[in-house]
């Protein structure tokens, strides 16, 4: 059992509620949500534009930043047309924007400028500052997409509670509020990414059977494909789509019969796509109770059209698709910070497979798509040469075969291998993706126990020093205070680690320590207590770290014993 | 890994077979995963958060191996501490045969009637079949070598239905 089972209903009778919301971070628009028994959105949407001008009067807006986040130079331009602003593309692993001065901003700090914007509107109307968020990301993102998300959340002074996939946010809301169970098809199309998930809903679990998707395929190419074929402004052409989309009707312009032309093979490849989908979670059409419409581009008419040409299962438009991946993220938020007690699981998989390059620039595949995630695997390589210290470890995401066509995520080096001849040594490589999709890799030569940590970190192009400067110079300039905020985190940290040892030194304490063990976790806990009312953050979380150490053998302890009773015949060493 | 020890099917209360009980192994999952999920812990220690992310994992692999035949086979001879190098292929050749005809027709299936296709999709399934009751009664002789070599077949037949419902 948990320190604290979040389905327990005594639970937290006299904790005060954090302030935990959900993010919407959209191509075109983002929202903020928090839960308390009901959904509260601040300001309803917001447009995704961000001004990086430093000058007020002649703005100069940067929007759908969403569709550049996580990518090369190189893949930007192999994509986009000319959508984009000036940009600086002299790192490939960086490509900047520059404003009219010359400034130059990279998508992770355009992208924590809509964060920090979001973040003040919620602050402001509750007069409380944020505890942490659920943001969502597409389903089909892949990990470098993810962590430069991460990384902007935090730029932006957000705790990061969970990465949560778009699609998979939408049925919790949808599924919550209907308590319906079955397998579901969420199709989600918005203003720059196509995601499709396989649910399967049963009293409160959100199984991920399968996902696919396009991270590069929204409304935004509707507006681009509308612009150039009239020859108009994109903006002008996004409003134009927007009034078919509400009337249905030929305008002055075009006739929707000629927008239906125009835009078949777009919307044709999101039908191409499902279909991928529902084989891949291996259920037929006939098992799917509802297709779920998500994402503001569902409300073109040919979509629903052409779904129901290629689908027998009924469609299910009348959920709010604006709203409902927020407001999926909030109840998430709410859920994890032990703020709501619906006893709710969300089982998610790894959207692309991760895999190393061997011989011959091949990929060879270490975690396949659609496993279900948290998930490991091992991959034991060895050495080519006699005498070999170093090995490179070049890890890389996505289906194909070359690893060309693959994402890069980066590369590692394990050193230090003691010299053998070749093929003798045994470096044991180990792939850990979290909860959030996040990759890290382990790397240990077996016979020495040599070992490198490694975090994939500088495939965005920014490694972690260069980020905690831009986090403290951004800080600079905010009215955030970072002491201010180090402080109000390690106290919050502080607190709930007091708060579950408590709760759990109660419940079986005496049961599962003798009198020796239970002084020693208690005087460590006494000692948190004190520290917490200092004004020094570092010896908060000194203390804080302390007491996760003093305690590791008793966490340990109830850990088996939940194993114990959950699993005949095996203890916690038989799995870890 | 001490396979033996940690055995896949022990963990959801399986019987080790060729064939498992898919309605226990979804309950039994779910309630592990329940228990176990990192997302469970979350307000928990970080040490338990650490913990609780390896036994959801493990948890996570073991449901994945026993849910795909193919991978709950190959499995079960590990099992049985029948390893094979994973270059070796079946060296059979009345079935090489086979697979060469079989790829002919799928070459072919544009010049085939819809009532041969389906009656070949017939044949196939029905290979298919006989070929998991010959690996369940190689198992209970424990003849793994031969086992292996049905594997092999299975592994192909999968790949082969996939090919023809992609068509």
């Amino acid at each position: 059992m948990a320190l604290i089972t979040i389905s327990d209903p005594k639970e937290n009778i006299n904790k005060p509620k954090k302030f935990v919301v959900g993010i919407d971070l959209g191509t075109t628009n983002s929202l903020i949500a928090y839960r308390n028994k009901e959904t509260k959105f601040y300001g309803d949407i917001h447009p995704s534009v961000v001004d990086i001008s430093d000058d007020p009067i002649n703005p100069y807006f940067v929007k759908s930043i969403k569709r550049l986040i996580g990518l090369t130079a190189k893949e930007i331009k192999d994509i986009q047309d000319n959508i984009f602003h000036d940009m600086d593309m002299t790192n490939n692993k960086l490509p900047l924007i520059k404003n009219k001065s010359g400034k130059k901003f990279s998508a992770i700090e355009v992208s924590s400028l809509i964060l920090k914007n979001l973040k003040k509107i919620a602050e402001n109307d509750e007069q409380k500052t944020i505890d942490g968020a659920v943001i969502t990301v597409p389903a089909y993102f892949n990990d470098v997409q993810r962590q430069a998300t991460k990384k902007s959340a935090e730029l932006a002074g957000l705790k990061v509670l969970r990465l949560l996939n778009e699609p998979t946010a939408a049925a919790i809301a949808y599924g919550l509020d209907s308590g319906d169970t079955g397998n579901f098809i969420v199709y989600d199309l918005g203003g720059g990414t196509f995601d499709v998930s396989i649910l399967n809903l049963d009293n409160g679990i959100f199984k991920v059977l399968s996902t696919d998707g396009d991270t590069a395929l929204g409304g935004d190419d509707i507006d681009i494909l509308l612009s150039s074929h009239l020859n108009i402004e994109r903006d002008d052409a996004q409003n134009l789509k927007e009034t078919i989309c509400d009337t249905n009707r030929d305008t002055d312009l075009i006739t929707i019969n000629t927008f239906n032309k125009l835009i078949n093979n777009l919307i044709s490849k999101t039908i191409d796509i499902t279909k991928n989908a529902l084989n891949r979670s291996r259920l037929h059409q006939a098992d799917i109770k509802q297709i779920i419409l998500v994402g503001g581009s569902t409300r073109i008419p040919l979509v629903k059209e052409l779904l129901k040409q290629n689908f027998t299962c009924n469609i299910l438009d009348k959920i709010d698709p604006d709203h409902v991946v927020a407001e999926g993220a909030a109840i998430q938020a709410s859920i994890l910070s032990g703020n709501n007690k619906d006893d709710l699981l969300l089982l998610d998989v790894l959207p692309l497979s991760l895999g190393v390059e061997t011989y011959g620039g091949l990929s060879e595949k270490i975690i396949t798509r659609n496993t279900p995630i948290p998930a490991s695997a091992s991959k034991t390589f060895t050495t080519f040469k006699d005498g070999q210290t170093q090995l490179l470890i070049h890890v890389i995401q996505g289906e194909r075969e070359l690893v060309e066509s693959c994402k890069s995520l980066g590369t590692f080096v394990l050193k230090n291998i003691p010299p053998m001849v070749a093929g003798a040594a045994r470096i044991k490589v180990q792939f850990q993706i979290d909860v959030d999709g996040l990759l890290f890799v382990n790397a240990e030569e077996e016979s020495t126990g040599v070992n490198a940590m490694i975090e994939i970190n500088p495939s965005y192009g920014m490694n972690e020093d260069e980020l905690i400067k831009m986090i403290e110079d951004s800080n600079k300039t905010a009215e955030i205070d970072l002491e201010k905020r180090k402080l109000h985190e390690s106290r919050v940290e502080a607190e709930r680690l007091v708060y579950v040892l408590t709760e759990a030194l109660k419940k079986d304490g005496n049961e599962l320590l003798d009198k020796n063990e239970l002084n020693t976790i208690t005087t460590s806990l006494d000692s948190l207590k004190i520290t917490i009312k200092s004004d020094n953050s570092e010896d908060i979380v000194s203390a804080t770290n302390q007491l996760e150490k003093t305690s590791e053998f008793y966490v340990e302890r109830r850990m088996n014993r939940s194993i114990k009773s959950l699993i005949a015949g095996k203890g916690i060493d038989d799995i870890i | 890994m001490n396979i033996k020890r940690k055995n896949y099917f022990d963990l959801f209360g399986l019987e080790v077979g060729i064939e498992v009980n898919q309605t226990i192994l979804e309950q039994k999952y779910k309630e592990l995963q329940k228990e176990f999920h990192p997302d469970k812990y979350s307000q928990s220690t970080v040490y338990e958060r650490k913990i609780s992310a390896q036994i959801s994992s493990y948890i996570n692999d073991a449901y994945v191996t026993l849910n795909d035949l193919i991978k709950r086979i190959d499995y079960i001879l590990k099992m049985n501490n029948f390893y094979k190098d994973e270059n070796t292929t079946l060296k059979n050749n009345e079935f090489l045969i086979q697979q060469i005809e079989h790829n002919e027709f799928i070459e072919n299936i544009n010049h085939k009637t819809d009532v041969e296709i389906k009656n070949y999709k017939n044949d196939i399934t029905k290979e298919f079949s006989s070929t998991i009751e010959e690996i369940k009664s190689f198992y209970e002789d424990k003849n793994f070598e031969k086992i292996w070599e049905c594997l092999s077949k299975l592994q192909f037949y999968v790949n082969h239905i996939n090919k023809l419902e992609r068509i």
